[in-house]
């Protein structure tokens, strides 16, 4: 061991001290001399990748979509401020809509209510919660054509989605899918926080493509991959894109052997779904969902893992559709399954491995929607608090 | 099994009384210390088990120092764990916060003694109490202060220095 301080501090308590410190002096301390210098870039090497599932936002009913936490790993003092409070303020006309999060970054929209029940969309946020750090991001600027609705376009029929891979660059990009009214992808757009502007993209092979918004999404092999429906055609199927918002790879899917792809996640850098077929073809209902792994990208094997009945999840005949009891998230670590029954606030959890079903909480707040939180903790120069 | 069977070891039942082992700082003074707030130093606690006779030996502590280790273990190992949630338990929660706060306000040299010695003794609620003040201490210096507080000598050449600025500029603030 070597002596860090002339006060005879060994490594390992520097180190200690060091771990304990915000983000911020870490950077200033590095110069202090060659051994804090050392000790700071192992602890921020450490940092640099993503910690794990935490816990999930979740919304109350007054009508803003986070604002609670669900700590998964216990305690009462969530490990992050659910209520985001140090975003900029805003006029009560506004408000912040959180769309998704990726690898500790969190994705809002800029809401701005009209008139007569209309809103439009200002811009968006991204923000890590951890660091507290922010950056706006203006609007892309689509527009639907002329006699298709009185949307805000990019609340719906558009679709957003956040990149970001802290062990390739500390910048993000957004890609957003624009549908027409008729659900039809007509327009792609993406946004990179290094250049800070919208760019279109050649969006030809989309052409009768929709992407599905509430059943999920994986960022695996750096791509985000996306269930994606082809009307012409009556299938699913699942869609690699890049943060260029182009098309890599399509990853097939046997709907009829395997029923329709309900959820996408992914766990261990695997693609993970989950499929059901329907009961009911009046209603949509499924009750059993049954759990895929790829476990091989390349020749496209999907495993059959395991089956799981909604009985089995909730202790009652539930009949489930996206809006009524739904996976929220997959454990990136574990072979762990997160649903929420929406008829009463149950959030269960599913281990694969010891086939246990664990009642998590039922949640007191009438919830909105969940977004899952994976802690970084290392300022980025592409949010700096900035307009 | 008759009660009176079971006394070899810590009984802390009915008030009665409790095993105590003699700790020696490096000074050569001798602590008695009951055994309970001891084996808050995993250190002291292998040492235990391990037997032998007479005090036992921690040659990196001085009696200073120790008596302020001993001190956080006494409190700590004095604090039964009461049902959460009652008022007693939050009483006894504050309670030992304000104690810990007190036990803080100490310098840095002070403050680095007890980090050795709570490191090398394995205590880690001292530990991470010591660090964190140091940590709230230090956290808005600069690297020139840092170096002020800890005696360090800047060990990077003007050369060194400017190609790590350039290195980190953009990256980071």
């Amino acid at each position: 061991r070597s002596a860090v301080t002339g006060l005879g501090l060994p490594d390992d308590p520097i180190a200690e001290i060091i771990s304990r410190l915000p983000a911020k002096p870490l950077f200033r301390f590095k110069y202090v001399s060659k051994a804090w210098f050392r000790l700071i870039t192992d602890w921020l090497r450490k940092l640099k990748f993503p910690q794990t599932l935490q816990g999930f936002f979740y919304g109350d009913n007054d009508g803003n979509n986070y604002g609670h936490f669900f700590n998964l790993l216990g305690g009462s003092v969530p490990p992050v401020d659910p209520a985001f409070s140090f975003l900029p303020q805003l006029p009560e006309t506004q408000k912040f809509i959180l769309l998704r999060s990726c690898n500790g970054l969190v994705l809002f929209r800029r809401k701005q209510y009209l008139n007569a029940g209309h809103a439009k969309t200002l811009g968006y946020i991204v923000c890590n919660p951890a660091t507290k750090e922010w950056v706006t991001v203006p609007r892309s600027g689509w527009t639907l054509a002329k006699g298709q609705g009185d949307y805000d376009p990019e609340e719906w029929p558009a679709i957003t989605y956040l990149i970001f891979d802290p062990a390739v660059s500390s910048q993000f990009k957004l890609v957003q899918f624009c549908h027409d009214s008729g659900l039809n992808m007509s327009q792609v757009y993406t946004y990179s926080s290094k250049s800070g502007v919208w760019s279109e993209r050649a969006s030809e092979c989309w052409s009768s493509e929709t992407v599905g918004s509430c059943v999920g999404s994986a960022f695996v092999n750096g791509m985000l991959h996306l269930i994606v429906h082809r009307s012409y055609e009556q299938l699913s199927m699942i869609v690699a894109v890049d943060g260029e918002g182009e098309k890599c790879r399509i990853i097939h899917w046997a709907e009829q052997e395997r029923g329709l792809l309900v959820f996408l996640g992914q766990s261990q850098g695997n693609l993970i779904c989950m499929s059901g077929h329907i009961v009911d073809h009046q209603t949509g209902f499924i009750t059993e969902l049954s759990i895929w792994v790829l476990e091989d990208y390349g020749t496209e094997q999907w495993m059959l893992k395991d089956r799981l009945s909604y009985l089995q999840l909730f202790g009652e005949v539930s009949l489930s559709r996206c809006f009524l009891s739904s996976p929220i998230a997959i454990h990136p670590d574990r072979n762990v399954f997160f649903f929420v029954y929406s008829l009463n606030g149950k959030l269960v959890s599913y281990d694969m491995d010891g086939k246990e079903v664990s009642t998590l909480s039922t949640l007191e707040h009438s919830w909105t929607s969940f977004t899952p939180y994976f802690p970084y903790f290392a300022e980025s120069s592409a949010l700096a608090k900035k307009q | 099994m008759a009660a009176a069977d079971s006394c070899d070891g810590i009984s802390t039942s009915g008030g009665g009384w409790e095993k105590t082992v003699t700790l020696v700082s490096s000074d050569d003074a001798r602590f008695e210390v009951r055994e309970a707030a001891a084996s808050l130093s995993q250190t002291v606690r292998r040492m235990i088990r391990a037997g032998g006779d007479g005090g036992i030996p921690l040659p990196k502590v001085d009696a200073r120092t120790l008596s302020t280790v001993l001190e956080y273990c006494n409190k700590h190992a004095a604090v039964p764990a009461p049902a959460p949630e009652s008022s007693s338990a939050e009483a006894a929660a504050v309670d030992l916060e304000w104690f810990d706060k007190e036990l803080m306000h100490v310098d840095l040299a002070t403050l680095c003694s007890l980090i050795r010695a709570a490191d090398y003794l394995e205590v880690a609620g001292l530990l991470d109490l010591t660090c964190k003040t140091v940590a709230d201490m230090i956290k808005s210096k600069t690297a020139e202060e840092i170096r002020q507080m800890f005696g360090i000598q800047n060990d990077f050449t003007p050369e060194e220095e400017e190609q790590l600025s350039r290195e980190n500029a953009g990256v980071f603030e």
